[in-house]
């Protein structure tokens, strides 16, 4: 059942561990609907595998998810996906033997039908500047362009809560900008978390910040106080805070 | 002349057909189905029974075959498929632990004797020789299916899902896809479409238990010599394995022929490790 006024994501208590490594451990977590927040936090905090275990690409052996109020612990990958949940993962998982336009049109089929699929991958080919490579097969293309076609395809599919694992990783100054007006865009029709290392990014797109640490959430707040909090500083970078 | 080439025709045509459902099976879902000989014996009892009870000898063979044993294939890969995926060894031996007990089940209802089906069509004669007509009928039906396989993958969303499936099967949950579906309906299309060709070959070669042993191993050289673009493959590794079978028949005997077969088969996978399609293409379909 779903409550009324239920956040659109929570998650309460979930931990994930691989053998004796706790990856994520008790994390309590909620998003409103429409919100945008950014992940951030040391490599190996636990960012991805927290992703992965609200996607069920890791089944997460403790704890409770909810989307807006429902129980999906126990949903597969596939149910979570046609409740409206996207994902781009850090290193693009796309069809290789695809081509671009074939790999859109798969993720529009998760939420179209008949000719709306193919107006949503019109759009999103549009939106990207995609279409020099839409016949192109994805293993004839660049790490950054595949990472292009990834984010399309989340585009495409439209859900209500998105969720980006760095982005931006590896683009140039330009296309991080363009990265930037494209998530404020999508924000318009989605919720969205966004991990990011880049802290000039996160204060151009973020409202709020959460700081992921060993596994468990360290700080929460505005990008403007996290960014100010020593703490934060010491355990990121080692540095006094994150704007030095 | 003419008639040697609609038997080299026939025979490229027999392979094709007698393979096409193992080559689903396989190259979509690397799984090596050891009943598939059973499955195809399935099928010729399907359309052997069908029309000793009344029914349209072409409603029984294209209809109740490959329905019957599509509907078997459901069960099978629910019962015993589903739990062994990735496990390559013992999916081998749990098919042909079932390819054994099919042939029981099979013995112990129909008893171990041979069934006859007349051979529809009659016969055509070419410079005064007579053949079955029944040979055209094999070679459309085989070109047909491949068409359509191959249209189905092209063009159409259910196409599309298969081959991302193929392509990354940790993935499509991610679209939204229930992968179990895919593969039970990927198990399903492959063993109507064997179910479908153990009909069609049955007035042929007779119906009885233990005919699967006859195919199984001709249909696992085509898909296997055939390599990694599954239909392309399979369909020339099905001509060339087809020619060379006919024309030794031909010139010596059916026997001389069977045995061409196997060398050309051994002999091709030593100079072409990955199979035929690697000559052509690097697709998947
Ligand atoms: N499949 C796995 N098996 C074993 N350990 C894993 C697995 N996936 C992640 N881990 C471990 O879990 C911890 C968290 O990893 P995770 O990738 O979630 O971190 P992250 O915050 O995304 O880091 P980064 O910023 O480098 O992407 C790490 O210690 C990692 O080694
Ligand atoms: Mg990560």
């Amino acid at each position: 059942m779903a409550e009324r006024g239920a956040p659109l994501l929570e998650t309460r208590g979930v931990g994930m561990r691989f053998g004796g490594v706790k990856a994520v451990e008790d994390v309590d977590f909620r998003l409103e609907e429409g919100e945008l927040r950014c992940l951030i936090g040391p490599n190996g905090a636990g960012k991805s595998t927290f992703f992965r275990c609200l996607t069920k690409q890791y089944q997460p052996t403790s704890g409770t998810v909810l989307l807006r109020g429902r129980d999906v612990t126990r949903a597969p990958t596939h149910a979570i996906a046609r409740q409206g949940v996207g994902i781009k993962t850090q290193v693009p998982n796309v069809f290789d033997g695809l081509t671009v336009r074939e790999n859109l049109r798969l993720a529009a089929t998760a939420r179209h039908r008949g000719r709306a699929i193919d107006e949503a991958c019109d759009q999103a080919i549009e939106r990207l500047s995609l279409k020099a490579i839409g016949g192109h097969r994805l293993d004839r293309l660049s790490h950054g362009q595949r990472q292009w076609v990834e984010l399309a395809m989340v585009v495409t599919s439209r859900p209500a809560l998105i969720l980006l694992d760095e982005p931006t990783a590896g683009m140039t100054h330009a296309e991080v900008e363009h990265t930037a007006a494209l998530i404020q865009e999508l924000n318009r029709d989605s919720a969205l978390i966004v991990v990011e290392h880049d802290m000039q990014f996160i204060r151009s797109i973020a409202t709020g910040v959460t700081v992921f640490h060993q596994g468990r959430i360290f700080a929460d707040g505005t990008a403007e106080t996290i960014m100010r909090d020593p703490r934060v500083g010491e355990i990121y970078l080692g540095k006094r805070n994150l704007l030095s | 002349m003419a008639i040697a080439a609609i038997q080299i025709l026939n025979t490229m045509a027999s392979l094709a057909l007698i393979s096409l459902g193992l080559a689903v099976i396989f190259g979509m879902m690397r799984v090596m189905n050891f009943a598939h000989g059973e499955l195809l014996m399935l099928g010729a009892y399907s359309v052997q029974f069908a029309n000793a009870y009344g029914v349209n000898i072409w409603i029984a063979m294209f209809v109740v075959a490959p329905v019957v044993v599509g509907l078997i294939g459901i069960l099978i890969e629910r019962l015993v498929i589903r739990h062994l995926y990735g496990r390559m060894m013992d999916t081998l031996l749990a098919t042909w632990g079932l390819s054994l007990f099919i042939t029981g089940l099979v013995t112990m209802v129909f008893g171990n004797v041979t069934r006859g089906l007349s051979t529809p069509l009659g016969s055509f004669e070419i410079g005064g020789i007579r053949d079955s007509s029944y040979k055209f009928l094999i070679i459309g039906v085989t070109i047909a299916l491949f068409v359509a396989i191959y249209a189905v993958l092209r063009h159409t969303r259910v196409g599309l899902i298969a081959r991302a499936t193929m392509d990354n099967p940790r993935q499509v949950g991610v679209m939204g896809i229930n992968p179990g579906y895919v593969y039970t309906a990927t198990f399903a299309v492959g063993a109507a479409l064997t179910g479908l060709a153990g009909a069609i070959m049955a007035p042929l070669t007779g119906v009885l238990p233990t005919m699967g042993a006859a195919y199984i191993g001709k249909a696992f050289i085509t898909v296997i010599c055939g390599g990694d673009a599954i239909f392309a493959g399979t369909a020339s590794a099905a001509v060339l394995f087809g020619l060379i079978n006919q024309t030794t028949t031909i010139l010596l005997t059916p026997e001389f022929g069977e045995v061409a077969l196997l060398l050309g088969a051994l002999l091709m996978l030593r100079i072409l490790p990955s199979g035929l399609s690697s000559l052509f293409s690097r697709r998947a379909v």
